[in-house]
């Protein structure tokens, strides 16, 4: 059974066709990879997923749930969470109170003393608990990461949207980045991440979502979307001079 | 400081800083005979309760700039509840400010999607209007620009000095209740939510807070409290209400008063009109009027760039005891 379901979404900015009738599932307890070129519109599918933005057409569905145009507060509290392309952190809070706006406002609310309690289980969970007194500005770009991933985790999705978080890792730091998705997935976390890395998407995703210019151009395990002439035309595209991108638009 | 240190300032106890408060206003009522100190002291409590009522919005990112609409507004329910409707003083000083936080409800519905200088223009705007409102088509209530008498909130054939005291003391103990309402909000489950909306709207709303219920909350309560400093004003220390309330200057106040305190922290109003107003007080009668006004400018600027978090957090750092929270600044 799906948990999560888009049927022809469509977003625009201005003349920007972000996306363009998007349609997906991603089933319980999976790992799916959401990949494409800069501005494909990833980001904006996470942006609309999660009430952030709002699609003009189409119909966004979670765990049964019609979620089109529900705040994006509600639309948390029914399990979905995300993390920021770029870490967001709360600037004048500490990053285990960071944490706790997650626990105590998320999907099964909590009061200050358990928010307080399991925040810092879950800063232990990614590697911040020595932290958990500092302020945001006090953190590397990689621990901000972990604290996005901490605060979207506190919330206690059911789904888990995670927007590059894994972009600038060194190898080291990948493997152990790895590591803490496979704990993820064995919390039954079902997990959507975008990424440009391919090494960690084929590494750890069942399956692929294409988007390029918006629309969906390819779907499948790694290795069928690895061998797709579309993906392959986007990427190198991309990289050669316009004519593909052309066509592709 | 340890980290572990600043974890305890954050969950340090409310309540002995409030006795303390009480005590010490206490003794100065005991110790000092001078009407005039007196009068300052209570004016200092006033609109400590006051630039407490603007830092409670504040915590929400929500600056207003026109916070004398609500002072004004609950100062004129109040004095004419008390007036029209011969309420005891004591009474219509709550019930009047449920007016200014229906204001402040309203006007966070209608400013709900603006922040910052935005939000802070609307609410500047506000106050014009509501003035005018109060002046014409309400000015057979409120008698236009001539306004009201206010009944007093202590009489009866008391001694002048006596008067003094008691107003001196109810302001103290009022001032001293707002801390306490203020501290428990910044300390509990919705002060956390404020903090979120305060930093950033987006994140805060998809890590489950209901932004929308939040602001409303805070600018309402806001508006109350504003609304009961402008009621005991009137009731004891200008005994007279006038449309000239819905000024720039009384905007100003609270916003100065708490920055120099300390923005978002409950201590902070207090401290800041505390300290503002006796050192103005002190350079209006040591300097005279044109001189004071550069000094009192010149100490204003050197306070807000040498310590832009407040005398507060100077204060609780000398003491050794403020930790990287305090530290937090808001902007
Ligand atoms: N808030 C916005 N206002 C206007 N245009 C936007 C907005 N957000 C995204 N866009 C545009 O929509 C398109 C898709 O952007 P999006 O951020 O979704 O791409 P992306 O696939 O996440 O790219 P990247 O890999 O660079 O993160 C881009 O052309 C972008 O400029
Ligand atoms: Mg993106």
């Amino acid at each position: 059974m799906s948990l999560l379901r888009c049927e022809a979404v469509a977003k625009s900015f201005g003349g920007l066709q972000a996306l363009a009738g998007v349609q997906f599932e991603v089933g319980a307890g999976e790992i799916v990879g959401l990949i494409g070129p800069n501005g494909a519109g990833k980001s904006t599918l996470v942006n609309t997923i999660t009430g952030v933005h709002r699609p003009e057409h189409g119909s966004i569905t979670f765990d049964g749930h019609e979620v089109t145009r529900l705040a994006p507060e509600r639309i948390t509290r029914l399990g979905v969470a995300r993390t920021f392309q770029i870490p967001q952190p709360f600037h004048t809070l500490s990053v285990l109170e960071n944490v706790m706006v997650g626990v105590a406002f998320g999907a099964r609310g909590a009061s200050l003393e358990r928010a307080a309690r399991e925040a810092a289980e879950l800063l232990e969970f990614v590697g911040l608990a020595d932290k958990a007194h500092h302020e945001p500005q006090a953190l590397t770009i990689i621990e901000l990461r972990r604290l996005e991933l901490a605060r979207a985790l506190g919330s206690g999705a059911r789904l888990l949207l995670l927007d590059e978080i894994h972009a600038g890792l060194t190898p080291k730091e990948l493997e152990e980045a790895r590591e803490l998705l496979q704990r993820l997935r064995a919390r039954g976390v079902t997990i959507l991440m975008v990424e440009h890395l391919m090494q960690i998407i084929m590494a750890v995703c069942e399956r692929i979502v294409v988007l390029e210019f918006g629309r969906k151009i390819a779907e499948g395990t790694p290795a069928e979307v690895a061998a797709d002439p579309e993906v392959i035309r986007a990427y190198l595209g991309t990289r050669r001079a316009g004519g593909a991108r052309a066509a592709g638009a | 400081m340890s980290r572990a240190a600043a974890a305890r300032v954050r969950r340090r106890r409310t309540l002995p800083v409030a006795l303390a408060m009480l005590v010490a206003g206490g003794v100065v009522a005991a110790l000092v005979r001078e009407q005039f100190v007196l009068q300052v002291l209570t004016y200092v409590f006033i609109f400590a309760i006051y630039a407490q009522s603007w830092n409670i919005a504040a915590h929400s990112g929500q600056f207003s700039l026109g916070h004398a609409t609500f002072l004004g507004l609950g100062a004129y329910a109040s004095v004419l509840l008390a007036g029209r409707l011969g309420l005891p003083a004591a009474v219509a000083m709550f019930v009047g400010p449920l007016l200014p936080a229906l204001a402040g409800l309203a006007i966070a519905r209608l400013c709900l999607r603006l922040r910052e200088w935005y939000f802070g223009m609307v609410t500047f705007g506000f106050t014009a209007i509501v003035q005018v409102l109060v002046v014409e088509p309400f000015g057979g209530l409120t008698n236009r620009w001539d306004g009201l008498d206010a009944a007093p909130l202590w009489a009866g054939g008391r001694a002048i000095e006596t008067i003094a005291i008691l107003n001196y003391l109810t302001a103290l103990a009022l001032m001293v209740g707002s801390y306490l309402l203020a501290a428990r909000l910044m300390n509990s489950k919705s002060g956390l939510a404020l903090a979120a909306i305060h930093d950033n709207e987006v994140v805060a709303a998809v890590s489950g807070v209901n932004v929308r219920t939040h602001r409303l909350m805070a600018m309402t309560l806001s508006g109350y409290v504003a609304g009961v400093a402008g009621a005991l004003n009137s009731h004891t220390l200008t005994r007279h209400i006038s449309p000239g309330i819905f000024g720039i200057e009384d905007s100003i106040w609270p916003l100065l008063y708490t920055i120099a305190g300390g923005l978002r922290i409950p201590e902070g109003p207090i401290l800041g009109t505390l300290v503002v107003r006796v050192f103005w007080e002190w350079a209006l009668r040591a300097l005279g009027g044109f001189e004071s006004l550069v000094v009192i400018g010149l100490a204003l600027a050197v306070i807000v760039t040498t310590f832009p978090q407040g005398l507060y957090v100077l204060a609780a750092r000398a003491a050794g005891w403020a930790g990287p929270r305090l530290a937090r600044r808001a902007r």
